[in-house]
């Protein structure tokens, strides 16, 4: 069904009269049509179907609940975000009870000042792989994967595992800190403010571990570093590294420590770019 | 509100019912008030107008001025998108891949990896990449080949590449500026399963009186991959000449670097990898060098170097790995930071 029955041939004029039957069916129809002034709710049994030009959705507060749309290629006119503005992808709202996007990074090739002091380590699948410092007091930084255009990158879970039993705690646990660098390597921005947790460069201990026993055997360990910069994640113009200092000074061990993967948490992500 | 008021109902149920003049006013503001689906119109109803039922179907494309929202939890409506992407107005993209790794002749027993800091423990700046030699010590100028991978998600499927930014600096002060230029270029390969299934599209094969301007690249005749022979040629003397009748002698013994003279045109060996087949998807770029060492050197200052895409842009396909070509010179520990990428885009893909 498309359009309703006229109730009246364009000659009643003529028959000079208005039955009430006819008075009835214009009253139906009036009963269905949808009210543009108040809106409303309809449940229509087959689709009502727009042709011509089409619908413009002026109101913000246009929403799609309860049932999917879809949009489909074979009428070749697919789904096109807006236009005049940087981030116009497509997203969802700010206020959305969406699940904090997530991005893990395996860490598997870190750039060093001296490519001899790290090494990759994978034993077998079933236990620890990343990278293992050789050298005492090693430095590393490895990229991570990011959202673009997330306001903000809150949080860095490093997973890692101690492999050697130590005789004495390290007299320097492993550090590491969250960079964004500018594409000439010039900038670095330290995504964390200075506390009483971090040295003057960003670096915070990854673990404090109470005794030797504590620092090894117990499987994988985690160390959240959180991020407190206000700085929107931009892939076109930083890259952005964890950066490590293995373990050093007294009791220190080398080949004692793999660091795994780095699992980032951002917030306020809205729109999705592709880019990361 | 839902459907308009039923005015008739209980009038015309009636058989001496009469419809009263007001009766028919309401019914005409009623009519006036519903969408017209004939001639459309602009509406601003008071609540939401919900359509539940069998939905709606948009046969043409329509346009949501105001944004729309998906449903709540309690609501989980979506929108999904069959087979095709979203889409967004044509933009310029940019990306930064931090040249990180890199692939290099083994037979020239370099170790490849990294500076953050370049000996320095205060690892805040210069992070980067550079080349050197197992045994630290600085090497006599010489041409090396770097094939450095790029992260492979990082190319939006469908962009267009149109540009390429080289951000590197020059790490130590040569006495006398070098004569191998460093030279890069933006390169797209694929795994040759095949020898015969796959051709080189994006570097021709050398041709016979064809002229050739600066950097122009050809590919030799004995270009085989099965045989990790390939081998190409860049134009590396400055303006135009033309080719001869027949291919230059010199291409067929020709290694990395070698120098092929062909009446205007010398020829600079820039031997590909093996068992690939190699897109060239910019224009291979030359570093011009400065006049002076300190220039070169730029106090060991960023340096930016940017190259266009070739006259056809190529799309970026997943059939294809990205890999930054890079040919350095060796002798001045060049740290090379990273590759600005631009690309059109006019939607996303994943």
């Amino acid at each position: 069904m498309s359009n309703f029955v006229r109730v009246w041939s364009d000659d009643i004029l003529v028959r000079g009269y208005i039955t009430g039957a006819e008075l009835r069916d214009l009253d139906e129809n009036t009963y269905h049509a949808i009210d543009g002034d108040n809106g409303g709710v309809w449940n229509p049994t087959s689709k009502i179907i727009v042709n011509g030009e089409g619908v413009v959705f002026a109101s913000p507060k246009s929403s799609i609940d309860g049932a999917s749309v879809d949009v489909t290629a074979t009428s070749s006119f697919p789904f096109v975000f807006g236009r005049g503005t940087e981030d116009d992808y497509f997203g969802f709202s700010e206020d959305t009870t969406h699940p904090q996007p997530k991005i893990l990074t395996m860490l598997r090739r870190a750039l060093t000042p001296d490519y001899h002091e790290i090494t990759n380590y994978a034993v077998s699948p079933s236990t620890a792989f990343g990278i293992r410092p050789f050298a005492l007091g090693a430095r590393f930084a490895h990229v991570l994967k990011v959202y673009n255009g997330a306001p903000s990158l809150d949080t860095v879970d490093l997973n890692f595992t101690v492999h050697a039993l130590h005789v004495s705690l390290p007299s320097e646990i492993p550090m590491m800190r969250i960079i964004a660098v500018s594409n000439d390597g010039d900038e670095v921005i330290v995504l964390r403010v200075p506390d009483s947790d971090t040295d003057s460069d960003g670096f915070v201990k990854i673990a404090n571990p109470v005794d030797p026993l504590s620092w090894f055997g117990v499987g994988v360990q985690t160390f959240t570093y959180t991020c407190n910069v206000a700085h929107k994640i931009d892939v076109s113009k930083y890259t952005y590294y964890a950066e490590f200092i293995a373990e050093n000074g007294n009791n220190a061990q080398v080949n004692a420590v793999t660091f795994g993967s780095c699992l980032c948490s951002f917030s306020g992500v809205t729109i999705f770019d592709g880019r990361n | 509100m839902a459907h308009n008021k039923d005015v008739l109902h209980e009038v015309v149920l009636s058989p001496q019912g009469v419809p009263l003049p007001p009766h028919l006013r309401e019914m005409d503001i009623l009519a006036a008030k519903s969408i017209n689906g004939d001639g459309g119109g602009t509406y601003a109803p008071a609540s939401p107008i919900v359509i539940g039922g069998e939905g709606l179907h948009f046969d043409n494309k329509g346009t949501i001025a105001g944004g729309i929202e998906t449903g709540s939890q309690a609501l989980p409506g979506a929108l999904s998108l069959v087979d095709t992407w979203p889409q967004h107005g044509y933009r310029t993209r940019r990306v930064v891949f931090p040249i990180r790794d890199a692939l290099w002749s083994t037979i020239e027993n370099f170790s490849n990896i990294a500076s953050s800091a370049v000996g320095s423990t205060a690892v805040t700046q210069h992070v980067g990449t550079y080349f050197y030699h197992s045994s630290g010590a600085l090497q006599v100028e010489r041409p090396l080949n770097l094939i450095c991978p790029l992260d492979y998600f990082r190319f939006p499927t469908g962009g267009k590449i149109v540009s390429i930014t080289l951000n590197f600096r020059v790490g130590f002060r040569p006495t006398a500026v070098p004569t191998i230029p460093m030279s890069f270029t933006l390169m797209g390969r694929a795994a040759a399963v095949t020898t015969t299934a796959v051709a080189v599209t994006r570097i021709d094969p050398w041709a016979p009186f064809n002229v050739y301007k600066e950097d122009d690249l050809v590919l030799a005749s004995n270009y085989n991959p099965a045989l990790g022979s390939a081998l190409a040629f860049r134009k590396s003397n400055a303006g135009s000449a033309t080719s001869g009748g027949t291919e230059p002698a010199g291409f067929a013994t020709a290694v990395n670097g070698t120098l092929v003279t062909e009446g205007g045109i010398t020829w600079h060996c820039i031997s590909l990898s093996s068992s690939v087949n190699v897109q060239n998807w910019v224009k291979t770029k030359k570093y011009s060098i400065p006049a002076t060492p300190d220039l070169y050197y730029n106090s060991g200052q960023p340096q930016a170097i940017s190259t266009f895409a070739n006259n056809v842009f190529e799309t970026v396909t997943r059939d294809f790995d990205y890999v930054l070509f890079i040919q350095d010179a060796m002798n001045t520990r060049n740290i090379y930071h990273s590759l600005v990428v631009e690309f059109e885009t006019t939607e996303y893909r994943p």
